[in-house]
């Protein structure tokens, strides 16, 4: 009976959301307090009501109750419980209800932590927040529902996909709707603000650590995605420019310019339209990320098809949301006074270079993700874009973007002038340069395009670093001064140092692993060995194992350095009983930030096989730049002035102006 | 400076950076896409040239899967023609007889197909819509299994 | 009525109920709802915390906090006024609407959508309780297939059910079903032709073999049809054919280990089979009377028959399976000498036939 209750919880929310939809929005009219903070109440009992939905789904497939049609779809009781539970979203409907689960927790969590929120822009930005929840809501109840029985039950299930039983894939889809769906929250704010007409500094303060918990998640799971398809696909490739990375890597890419227009917006008054269209599509490029890889329409026109009412559906929602929420915001923008006005060389100037340049390539990655089906719908032309066409369009943007990144940080606001700026980054430039010129030497006769990025990270790191410096105070500070200076930096400021020097370990993994790694392919027969990379790999024979609901081919395979034993590799086929599929378990042998990749390719009955070996410098730093970069999200996060507001510069006199 | 200048400015600086954005994006689809094609266009409609980078696609033909040590070469079909394959590198899980591909890489003189990416189908239900249609087309595939 | 559907009930009864929180709860939670107001109050707080942390000395925070002040009394004079504050009773009234629509909503959305809950159905469609077990949930099957009768999983998992439960004309029609709707499934169609088979106690009937060898034609590797068109010769006494059939799907290599072992048994039963029936025909009758005779009558009885066996073929030696049997039937009687002989006979007449002569050295060497 407890799939039933779920369904019936699913029931319940959706009648408290529409609640919520309408009643606050009469209380803003009418200036009613109990009506407003009826939003309150309704957003935790609605994601009260579909948490308890989900826990159903959940325990349905921990029991491997096969008499719910979704379970006996997509479990076994094979599977081992991690997976069980991993399961529940590895499907349409589970990950559908994840979805609306994170949704109804971000409006819970508003409706309980922002106590400092005006009335008015509470309930507001809850109403907003009961329209998605029960759109979609209505979505699962009427094409989706997770909870259908299938009488009478199977005795097994069909298990799920294979490839996506895998701890990685476990974490990656809640993480990533987490950053999804925490847009949501810019979105309604965006909206209260239109609807409510009132726009400033503060509204951006508010917005602020929704939009970065939003990103950090986003970030993290873009990159626990990257690193799973690395070792899961078993061709050593960590990003594919395929659609559906291109999906989540859009969001991600405005979401970055949200969060870098709010600051101009809570500290200067100014870009208040440019915020709030941002705010917009961000969330619109996230729905679209969701719905549009989900239904199928960015993979395959036909599976959208296939289900036309899901389909349809699916585009209403978007065009309602998308349109309607555009439609307003060209309906209220005008009436919005502009704000504070600035030089182009400035903080502020430096950040809106940032949003143009963010903006244009979202702008390019769309165009590369829609070609194909735009270019087939017109003329039945079927071509693909891939990586050549985001290397030459996505690639050259980012150039500029790189340079100035530590020249920003370093202008002061409302005007500034570029001399001193780069005199103080004389230093870093230099020993740039030195760094470039080191790997060149080192890697003589390489590509020259890849040490002048390896440069150009260096660049960023160091100026990041120049930025904390700077801040500690000016030349002949005694360094007791600057420590106490550094301890007392607003955490933001180290939020961004960090977060900056997180990108420049980006740059540097990713010119590392693609302009220097090494490839290597060979047919080995037992006791035979193959060099690569400086690594002498012996094929040791094969041996099968058996795990829970598998059973895997293994290649056992030696490494050593100069005759020295450094690691012994186990890549695998695995055969997955259930539903007779095959997955490569590529083995990684990690040295620092480097990592040398083995995927066993075809055995043959004399006991050889095919092995692919890549040996890849800084890879690591591909995974680890992104995680830096959270982490300089999550202490930006944890500065309490910007959840509790900062008092107006004009107001302190006498002090250091820091930022 | 004036005021009018400035703005002239930033004006002209964000029409610059989306002027060179434009232009990167029309150079790169113009020359960086990769145009789909089955066996019976490039041999019997000749669509591609030796040398430019194209993808195909069909089903791997029954029985047509050669491996020699670490090159493995076979047949995509439609139903009407085959083109022989060539391919150095490990193949996808889900490489199969019978099967849906999608090969990338270029035409030879001696026309043979010289992969150097080869695509299955992601699961089960999953077929590159661009093979969807194809099989349809020609009855070779039932649909997905649902 | 189930006690799970008063968990129902009550959940909406209270889950409405908290609509009205607000009403009890509004004007102790004290929310600002003016936006300017509550930016200077959190204002204010801000002030008093850095003046706290030594951020401010008094002197500012007084400056500050008079600051703030004027800006609010700026601003309220231009937004005072613009809404009159509604009545307590309208938004109770309100409320109170909510809360009603949360349980007629949920109640009758959950009512006109549900997929599956017998109990619930019932207690709805005020009819007798539906019970859970099997011949319980087999009519709710049923009748879901009737409101669709399209429903090819319908049919398809309903089918063998009714064979288990002994009713294997409904098994046969719920199959043709799911065959005619599933666009020649082989593997349906195979477990049609065994549901015929059951439903003939056992005998593949013409009927049966003809969906078999139609199985075939689509998939000649199914193994089911391939295993009953073998069982269909060795109901029709074509012992070897059988054997021959089952063998090759053995050759074949099947997975499943339990298929592995029946199949073996089967072939061994067969053979055992053979050989008794290669003793000369035994109706009811001659074993009968088989049954009164004491062993040495039953020995010459058996004599006596194979005696006409052998003289039936040498008016009439062109039945190839005649002479096995004979052969056979020597062996068994101990008769080394007459079964030599009869190889010797049966080679001459089938000169031309390598495969039965290969057969007929085959014994003559494991006789020897």
């Amino acid at each position: 009976m407890i799939a039933e209750l779920g369904h019936y919880a699913l029931i319940l929310a959706l009648a408290f959301s529409l609640v919520q939809s309408v009643v606050p929005l009469v209380g803003v009219r009418y200036r009613d307090a109990s009506l407003m903070i009826s939003a309150s109440v309704t957003a935790v009992i609605a994601f009260l009501a579909v948490a308890f939905s989900f826990a159903a789904l959940t325990d349905a497939y921990v029991s491997s109750d096969f008499s719910v049609l979704n379970v006996w779809q997509n479990s076994h009781t094979l599977k081992p419980t991690i997976f069980k539970i991993s399961g529940v979203w590895g499907n349409h409907e589970g990950s559908m209800l994840l979805w609306i689960l994170v949704l109804s927790l971000f409006s819970a969590l508003v409706a309980i932590f922002a106590k400092n929120l005006p009335g008015t822009l509470k309930a507001l930005v809850l109403v907003v927040q009961g329209w998605l929840l029960s759109t979609f809501l209505l979505f699962i109840l009427l094409t989706s529902n997770p909870f259908e029985r299938l009488i009478p039950p199977p005795l097994e299930g069909r298990d799920l996909n294979p490839i996506l039983q895998d701890i990685g894939l476990a974490i990656h889809p809640p993480l990533l709707y987490f950053g999804y769906v925490g847009f949501s929250l810019t979105f309604s704010f965006a909206l209260a603000a239109l609807i409510s007409g009132r726009i400033d500094g503060a509204w951006a303060r508010f917005v602020r650590p929704w939009a970065l918990i939003a990103w950090i998640s986003l970030t993290v799971g873009i990159a626990m995605g990257s690193y799973w398809a690395y070792y899961e696909l078993g061709w050593g490739g960590w990003w594919f420019w395929d659609p559906v990375e291109n999906a989540s890597f859009m969001p991600w890419l405005l979401g970055t310019a949200l969060i870098h227009s709010t600051l101009v917006m809570e500290k200067r008054d100014a870009l208040k339209i440019w915020t709030i269209l941002l705010a917009i599509l961000t969330f619109s490029f996230a729905l679209l990320g969701t719905f549009l890889v989900r239904s199928g329409v960015l993979t395959s026109v036909h599976s959208f098809a296939s289900d036309p009412t899901r389909g349809v559906f699916i585009l209403a929602i978007l065009v309602v949301f998308i349109g309607g929420s555009l439609a307003l915001f060209a309906l209220r923008a005008t009436t919005l006074k502009p704000g504070g006005l600035f030089q182009s060389i400035s903080r502020e100037g430096a950040l809106v270079f940032n949003n143009l340049i963010l903006a244009t390539a979202t702008a390019t990655v769309l165009v590369g993700t829609l070609y194909p089906l735009v270019l087939e719908a017109i003329n039945g032309t079927k071509i693909s874009v891939g990586p050549p066409y985001f290397n030459l369009t996505f690639g050259p943007l980012m150039i500029p973007l790189l340079i100035a990144m530590p020249l920003g940080p370093l202008m002061s606001w409302k005007r500034s002038d570029l001399m001193p700026v780069l005199a103080r980054l004389y230093f870093v430039a230099g020993l740039s340069l030195a760094a470039a010129l080191i790997v060149a030497s080192m890697t003589y006769g390489g590509p020259v395009l890849s040490v002048l990025a390896v440069g150009l990270a260096f660049w960023v790191m160091l100026g990041a670093l120049c930025e904390l410096a700077e801040r500690s105070g000016k030349k002949g500070t005694p360094l007791k001064t600057r420590m106490a200076r550094l301890t007392g930096l607003p955490r933001t400021v180290w939020g961004s140092a960090c977060a900056h020097f997180g990108v420049g370990l980006l740059v540097l993994g990713i010119v590392g692993a693609t302009a220097f790694d090494e490839e290597l392919l060979a047919q080995l027969k037992p006791g035979e060995t193959m060099n690569a990379a400086g690594y002498e790999l012996t094929h040791e024979g094969l041996g099968v194992r058996k795990g829970p609901n598998y059973e895997e081919e293994v290649v056992r395979i030696t490494v050593r350095k100069n005759g020295e034993l450094i690691a012994r590799l186990e890549p695998a086929k695995r055969v997955y009983q259930a539903r007779k599929s095959t997955t490569t378990e590529a083995a990684i042998k990690t040295s620092f930030l480097t990592q040398l990749y083995v995927s066993p390719g075809e055995t043959f009955p004399d006991q050889s096989a095919v092995i692919h070996v890549w040996w890849k410098p800084l890879v690591v730093l591909i995974w680890f730049g992104p995680v830096v970069m959270a982490i300089g999200g999550l202490i930006s996060f944890s500065d309490r002035r910007l959840r509790v507001g900062v008092p107006t510069k004009a107001l302190k006199k006498g002090q250091p102006a820091n930022a | 400076m004036t005021r009018k200048q400035r703005r002239f400015l930033n004006i002209g600086m964000v029409g610059a950076v989306l002027a060179i954005a434009a232009t990167l994006v029309a150079v790169a689809l113009r020359d960086e896409i990769v145009f789909f094609h089955f066996p019976t266009d490039i041999i019997v409609e000749k669509k591609a040239a030796p040398g430019q980078r194209i993808r195909i696609g069909g089903l791997v033909e029954i029985d047509s899967v050669v491996r020699e040590g670490t090159q493995v070469s076979f047949t995509v079909t439609d139903g009407e023609n085959s083109l022989p394959v060539v391919y150095e590198g490990s193949l996808p899980d889900l490489f199969e007889e019978g099967q849906g591909v999608i090969a990338e890489g270029a035409l030879q003189t001696d026309l043979k197909f010289k992969a150097d990416k080869v695509l299955a189908k992601h699961d089960e239900n999953y077929i590159p819509r661009e093979l969807e249609d194809l099989l349809k087309e020609k009855n070779v595939w039932q649909g997905s299994k649902k | 009525m189930d006690f799970w559907i008063l968990i129902f009930l009550l959940t909406s009864i209270i889950a409405a109920f908290l609509v009205l929180l607000p009403v009890v709860g509004g004007k102790k939670l004290n929310v600002e709802i003016d936006h300017d107001k509550a930016l200077y109050k959190n204002r204010l707080l801000e002030i008093d915390q850095d003046e706290k942390l030594g951020r401010l000395d008094a002197d500012e925070a007084e400056v500050a906090r008079v600051q703030e002040a004027r800006k609010l009394l700026v601003l309220g004079q231009t937004s005072a006024g613009r809404f009159s504050p509604s009545g307590a009773k309208f938004s109770h009234v309100l409320l109170i609407a909510s809360a009603l629509f949360v349980f007629i909503f949920t109640v009758g959305f959950y009512i006109s959508t549900a997929t599956y809950s017998p109990s619930f159905r019932s207690f709805v469609s005020k009819q007798e309780p539906a019970d859970l077990s099997v011949s319980g949930l087999l009519r709710a099957a049923e009748s879901r297939l009737a409101m669709n009768s399209n429903d090819v999983r319908g049919w398809k998992v309903l089918a063998p059910i009714y064979l288990s439960l002994g009713q294997p004309e409904k098994g046969v029609a719920a199959f043709r079903q799911a065959v005619a709707l599933s666009d020649q499934d082989p593997d349906l169609r195979a477990a049609l032709g065994e549901a015929l088979v059951v439903l003939a106690n056992g005998q593949v009937s013409d009927e049966a073999l003809q969906q078999f060898q139609q199985v075939i034609s689509i998939d000649a590797d199914n193994d089911l049809a391939r295993y009953y068109i073998g069982l269909a010769s060795a109901q029709n006494g074509q012992g070897d054919l059988a054997i021959e059939a089952w063998q090759e799907i053995l050759d074949s290599k099947p997975e499943n280990e339990q298929w592995v072992s029946f199949l073996t048994k089967r072939i061994a039963s067969v053979e055992k089979e053979k050989t008794l029936s290669l003793m000369p025909e035994l109706n009811n009758e001659t074993v009968e009377a088989a049954n009164e005779l004491d062993k040495s009558e039953r020995l010459e009885m058996i004599n006596g028959m194979v005696a006409s066996l052998a003289e039936r073929l040498s008016e009439n030696p062109d039945d190839m399976q005649g002479w096995e049997r004979l052969i056979r039937s020597y062996i068994v009687l101990g008769r080394k000498s007459d079964a030599l002989a009869a190889i010797q006979n049966a080679k001459s007449q089938f000169a031309s036939r390598d495969e039965f002569i290969a057969k007929l050295e085959k014994i003559e060497s494991e006789l020897q």
